[in-house]
């Protein structure tokens, strides 16, 4: 997506807010809100979500006492039931999403499904593989798949983010990061034990 | 004095330096490159650093905080893309501005206005902080409670589509952060009977998923990277420039330090009404507001800086944050053992003057580096994506692992990732979520001293409420908020959305 100042010298970013973002935007609608497709079927989600939470709290034992440990809870909840019936009713009367519009399309665009996909494979990874292994094979295949340029660009900018991670968060921050198969440290000690020995 | 001396900790230790110069400069790129945000960075951040000493860890995000306010104008102003929501007003004049060839002069005048602003709020900090946590000492729970259901409700109503969402994405936090064993009684509250939930759900986990991962699900729908077009020239803003604008520039500041002390809202708030009040305050702006009024350009930058130091007064008096930021800087205290609240100010009252000098510190790099080093900026700036957010998730994951050496975290963030980008498409905001998790053990807390003091009886509650001018008035301000049929910053923002429209 392209930014270029649109003819009338209002900022297109703007025009961008309106399509995924909510946020913080000064969006410019020029024709009704239409619903993003899921997007109701996303709102009964949530509410269903408040009416479990309300049902866990209703189960929590205790005096019905207004200091007991489950009133808080109960009211919380109520009011996120409350506010779930509030938006549900306000989608409803959201005009229905276009025809064309496909809920895989708006809710996944290219690049996602398989992005979190690898994520998950990569954590999985990360128990048996250890972090140096898996993160180069998940930023390698990562980075040439949303970068779209030469699979081997990836795989040295993969390789020196590693090393600069791995540098950084042992020295700077001195945190563990998980070993698997790849004995690192094992490595790392015979290193130094080989170098001390040299100079003897 | 030996507050003194606090202020100056950061001026005379050098590795206290660094990292403040360090963040800073961290902060304004984090703030430029749109895919980054500066919560998403200190999320992440506090699980690296919970091995630091707190001092170090809080100059580096106090120094990210300043910079990374600032730094999304750059991009605003380059690219038309803001770097962080509060330079969404920026981009309506600086980007017209830059299109002209003026994009060094925007850039350096927004550079020095943001550095007025940030000395505002931090005088503000300096100067209502001390008294106002004398007044905070006077709270009562209801009143607590009071100001906690206000900081949510004023982050609902900014949010997405409706007061309504926001109010289910704040209580659906403070559910979250009610998960586990009852401080009180050890009862079981939505563990799901699993003795693993009884610590409940770490707040930096849900934080690091929310703000980080589920952040770059949703930059996966903007990859296509815009190239920087224009001529940067000199950097340095005119003096007679400066002196034109200082007026407009100290209201802003004004306003935006009020804006930043509201507990919940900050920088992006405080920005588009700064922006709104310098259109409706300029009489004859010698180019029109939207195609590169100096005005509103000035008039944000100098706002979201004040929210800055604003935000740090609730959060360091009440214990309430100012702003999404601020609560995460308050996860950060806890974990360093620190209280924020109104002992805070009695207890370790160094911690104040600490961040007082450090923000001043971090405000004066912000100018330094914000008139140098431009060339490299650009060339950084624009990183593809398709490298940068895979790097973003290693670090989120690495965060995730770092605060306990648990998958299972790493599991938990990836969740709050996919759940916060679908919450997000749909229009809902995530901000209200760390807020109710952050605020969850206060409101808990504050809710059973408050019924327990007065014997489980509701009546005498209310009696206790209309007693007190302070916590009438809070109440009142509660209700009105939730009666209002649009909430108030929607409207406004329709308003300006309705004005911008017609120009």
């Amino acid at each position: 997506m392209t930014m270029t100042g649109s003819p009338g010298g209002l900022p297109v970013s703007a025009h961008r807010a309106q399509d995924f973002d909510r946020e913080a935007g000064v969006s410019i609608e020029t024709e009704p809100r239409r619903r993003k497709p899921g997007e109701l079927l996303f709102a009964y989600l949530m509410l269903a979500l408040a009416m479990w939470l309300f049902w866990l709290a209703w189960g929590i034992p205790g005096a019905r006492r207004p200091s007991a440990p489950g009133t808080l809870p109960m009211a919380v909840c109520a009011i996120m039931v409350l506010s779930a019936l509030v938006f549900v009713v306000r989608t409803h009367l959201t005009a229905a999403p276009h025809r064309s519009d496909s809920v895989l399309q708006r809710v996944a665009p290219p690049g996602l499904v398989p992005f979190v996909g690898l994520a998950a494979l990569y954590v999985l990874a990360l128990d048996h593989a250890g972090f140096v292994l898996s993160s180069l094979v998940f930023l390698t295949v990562a980075i040439s798949i949303l970068d779209r340029r030469h699979p081997l660009r990836a795989l040295v900018i993969a390789f020196g983010a590693v090393v600069l991670v791995y540098l950084l968060f042992r020295m700077v921050f001195q945190v563990l990061l998980p070993e698997g198969f790849v004995p690192e440290r094992q490595w790392l000690a015979i290193a130094e034990d080989w170098l001390r020995g040299r100079n003897r | 004095m030996e507050n003194i001396s606090f202020f100056f900790m950061a001026w005379m230790d050098p590795s206290l330096m660094i990292l403040t110069a360090l963040g800073t400069f961290l902060g304004i790129y984090i703030g430029a490159i749109p895919g980054l945000s500066v919560t998403m960075a200190v999320s992440i951040l506090i699980s690296f650093t919970f091995r630091w000493d707190v001092n170090d860890a809080l100059a580096l995000m106090v120094g990210i905080f300043m910079g990374g306010v600032y730094g999304g104008a750059r991009t605003a102003i380059l690219l038309n893309i803001p770097g962080a929501p509060a330079a969404l007003a920026t981009a309506l004049d600086g980007y017209p501005l830059a299109q002209k060839g003026q994009a060094g002069q925007a850039i350096g005048l927004s550079t020095v206005m943001s550095g007025i602003g940030g000395f505002v709020g931090i005088a503000v900090l300096a100067v209502a902080a001390p008294s106002l946590s004398e007044f905070a000492l006077t709270f009562q729970p209801r009143d607590y409670l009071l100001v906690a259901l206000l900081g949510i409700l004023l982050v609902g109503s900014l949010s997405g589509d409706s007061l309504a969402k926001g109010v289910f994405a704040g209580c659906l936090g403070v559910v979250i952060g009610m998960v586990g064993l009852d401080p009180l009684t050890a009862q079981e509250r939505f563990t799901l009977g699993y003795i693993s939930m009884w610590s409940g759900i770490s707040p930096i986990v849900a934080m690091i998923g929310l703000f980080g991962v589920a952040e770059v699900l949703r930059q996966l729908h903007y990859m296509g990277a815009a190239r920087v077009r224009q001529d940067i020239g000199g950097l340095i803003p005119s003096l007679s420039d400066i002196r034109r604008h200082l007026s407009l520039s100290l209201q802003s500041a004004g306003i935006g330090s009020v804006i930043g002390a509201l507990p919940g809202t900050g920088g992006d708030v405080a920005a588009l009404m700064a922006y709104d009040h310098a259109r409706r305050v300029t009489r004859n702006p010698e180019v029109p507001f939207g195609q590169g009024a100096k005005e509103g350009l000035i008039a944000p930058e100098a706002a979201n800086n004040a929210a800055v130091g604003g935000a740090f007064v609730p959060m360091l008096t009440l214990g309430i944050p100012g702003d999404a930021v601020t609560a995460i800087i308050i996860g950060a205290l806890f974990i360093h053992g620190l209280n924020p609240g109104p002992m805070l100010m009695v207890e370790t009252p160094y911690i104040f003057w600490f961040i007082v000098g450090n923000l001043v510190l971090a405000n004066i790099f912000l100018v330094i580096f914000g008139l140098t080093g431009i060339r490299l900026f650009v060339r950084i700036v624009q990183i593809p994506k398709g490298v940068l957010l895979p790097l973003i998730l290693l670090l989120s994951v690495v965060g995730a692992y770092a605060l306990s050496n648990s998958l299972a975290d790493v599991w938990w963030v990836l969740a709050f990732g996919l759940f916060g980008y679908l919450l997000k498409l749909y229009g809902f905001q995530v901000g209200p979520i760390v807020l109710g998790i952050i605020l969850s053990r206060l409101i808990d807390d504050n809710w059973r001293r408050m019924v327990i003091s007065e014997r489980d009886d509701l009546a005498a509650v209310l009696r206790g409420i209309l007693s007190s001018p302070l916590s009438t008035t809070l109440a009142l301000v509660v209700i009105l908020l939730v009666l209002g049929q649009t909430p108030i910053w929607s409207r406004l923002r329709g308003a300006l959305a309705a004005r911008l429209r017609r120009s």
